[in-house]
């Protein structure tokens, strides 16, 4: 199995193909969608911020590429933050804003890192992308490799364990989680900071 | 003894190994010498690095095969005394995800059929589901998928069924294409039992096809999602009017979906169903499985002379095999058999008849594989589903033999 994996940011450089674009798209929006959505926004207003969100995303990732000061994570939720802003300040102005003073709390526990909400948006970030960049890998890895990798991660199983269930040696174990572990780690380069 | 290298890693390099920060060009040598080498086993075994991204796994719930994001109202996450932790989602259906979950205590493995909460926002609505729910419980029968409780997590509601592990025969027989006859018979025969079961209880399925009918590994049919039909027709007739017009059209797309085995008076009007409807569907269901197509794409005609034969798609039947099949398909439902428990019985009596047609160079088969089970070459699941290719092959081998007698002929008279 020759696997040459390259992190997800990385293969939106800017020559990267219609495909590339679509998947990032096809990644991201959903989770600007469950971030707002956990604010109880209006259909209308969650659509229409998401989209401002992606389009600015896409605009300035190549500025991002560049200068790379902290994860894609922090970086995204600066620009949904600022995004929703202003929605609401074009909306506030034609009269249709709903709950105006919470709006204002609401962006100062998002512009507190060790507030409880910012912790949440994270925690969501990291379930939401950690997941789908699992079930990218799995298809393309043994039944068994994954198998040993997933009961001594996210199962949180010993080795020991892994090996007599799955009838292998100690060390194919860590060989497999091993194999999976370094795609992972490739794949997700950037987009969280896990050695915060 | 492979590819492998020969030296052991240093340590800073199995630190790097264990953290997955080798270099795609080196793993490969890397790993096969560490699968084989007992000293590297120990020494991965005490330098245990820390990875904050391992960490970071071990807190997230990872749910195999789930795609989509999980929304906020995701009831798992929600309640920490749920009694259920998931292991993979098995597939999503028209009222929600299902997925395959442990008993945190005892440790039993269930399937949780969800039903998304704007289905059942209403209190008539969630007295319906529970009603239901009730009705399937009181179920018991090895052919009917148990359904053993119904519970609630958050705003969701859920049954918890018995997990099969298998295919529903709609997979099978896409993957395999038609059924061995015997085979066919004996799963619709099995799912009449079924029925006949659950019919006594005045429960009508209301959707037997394919894609409802689980085979276990050890090839036992077992009905799903009794109940859970009735329920959604409701939904859809919109007996339950809180349900928004939206969810309801989604509904009816869904059902769509099984026009090829809905009985004609349950499409014409769904409250004049009886258990009639139900063996309907399963004669359209054996139709499904000898040829791998259904009956009908789209709804049945209304001319009972325009009824499929069977034998145009497969001629290797037993006599009286059509005759069975178009009673219970008739679309007049008082020509069809009047229980399940009797077509349950005709297709008993189908076992061992004689082939209306016997295959192709059936005898030829028999004679080579001298095997003492293929008495009847209907056991033959190979030979019964390429009937065509038993007899390329012996066109082939004739044009071959005949082509090397006129080469020799050809050498020896020159």
């Amino acid at each position: 199995m020759a696997e040459t994996s390259v992190s997800f940011l990385d293969s939106l450089k800017a020559d990267a193909d219609a495909d590339s674009w679509r998947e990032f798209v096809d990644l991201y929006t959903p989770l600007i969608r469950i971030w707002l959505q956990g604010q109880h926004v209006r259909d209308q207003e969650r659509d229409d911020v998401t989209q401002e969100v992606i389009s600015v995303v896409l605009r300035r990732l190549p500025d991002f590429q560049r200068q790379r000061t902290g994860s894609f994570r922090n970086w995204l939720k600066q620009i949904t933050i600022f995004s929703w802003q202003n929605y609401r300040r074009k909306n506030i102005q034609k009269n249709q804003a709903v709950g105006g003073s919470d709006f204002g709390q609401l962006m100062g526990e998002l512009g507190d890192p060790s507030s409880a909400l910012n912790q949440r948006w994270d925690e969501q970030h990291d379930q939401y992308i950690l997941q789908q960049l699992l079930e990218k890998i799995r298809p393309v890895v043994r039944p068994n490799t994954w198998k040993a990798f997933r009961a001594v991660t996210v199962d949180g199983e010993s080795a020991e364990q892994a090996a007599a269930q799955l009838g292998i040696s100690v060390n194919a174990v860590y060989v497999a989680k091993s194999r999976v572990l370094s795609q992972l780690r490739k794949l997700s380069e950037g987009l969280v900071d896990w050695e915060e | 003894m492979t590819s492998g290298q020969n030296r052991c890693p240093t340590k800073p390099e199995l630190v790097d190994f264990l953290q997955g920060r080798i270099a795609d060009e080196q793993f490969n040598a890397l790993a096969d010498h560490i699968e084989n080498c007992e000293l590297c086993g120990q020494r991965l075994a005490e330098a245990a690095p820390t990875d904050s991204l391992v960490e970071r796994l071990k807190r997230i719930e990872y749910i195999e095969g789930q795609k989509g994001p999980r929304t906020s109202n995701d009831p798992f996450k929600l309640d920490e005394n749920f009694r259920y932790e998931l292991l993979a989602e098995l597939g999503e259906g028209g009222m929600g995800q299902v997925f395959k979950a442990r008993h945190k205590v005892m440790k039993r493995v269930v399937a949780l059929k969800t039903i998304r909460p704007e289905l059942i926002n209403h209190p008539e609505a969630m007295a319906r589901f529970a009603k239901e729910a009730r009705a399937a419980a009181r179920l018991s029968h090895p052919n009917i998928v148990a359904a053993f409780d119904a519970e609630q997590c958050g705003e969701m509601h859920m049954l918890v069924m018995e997990y099969v592990n298998g295919e529903s025969l709609f997979q099978i027989v896409n993957r395999c294409g038609p059924l061995p006859v015997d085979q066919a018979i004996d799963f619709a025969q099995q799912t009449a039992l079924g029925l006949q079961h659950a019919h006594e209880r005045k429960m009508i399925h209301r959707d037997i096809k394919p894609h409802n009918l689980m085979v276990s590994e050890d090839q036992v049919v077992k009905i799903l999602d009794f109940g859970l039909t009735k329920f959604r027709r409701d939904l859809e007739s919109g007996e339950t009017d809180s349900v928004a017009d939206e969810t309801i059209l989604t509904l009816k797309n869904v059902s769509m979906g099984t026009e090829g085995y809905i009985a004609p008076e349950q499409a014409a009007d769904a409250s004049s169903v009886d258990v009639r409807s139900d063996i309907y569907s399963l004669g359209c269901t054996l139709f499904f499985m000898l040829t791998n197509r259904p009956p009908y794409f789209g709804m049945p005609p209304d001319d009972p002379t325009a009824m499929p034969d069977v034998t145009r798609f497969r001629k290797d039947l037993p006599v009286d095999l059509p005759a069975v099949l178009q009673k219970m398909m008739a679309i007049d439902p008082a020509e069809r058999f009047a229980t399940a428990e009797l077509a349950g019985q005709a297709l008993l009596n189908l076992e061992g008849q004689p082939d209306r047609e016997p295959l192709p160079d059936s005898d030829d088969l028999d004679a080579t594989t001298d095997a003492p089970g293929t008495a009847t070459n209907r056991r033959t699941a190979a030979a019964e589903s390429v009937p065509w290719l038993s007899k390329a092959i012996s066109w082939a081998l004739l044009v071959a033999t005949l082509a090397v007698v006129a080469v020799i002929l050809w050498l020896w008279l020159r």
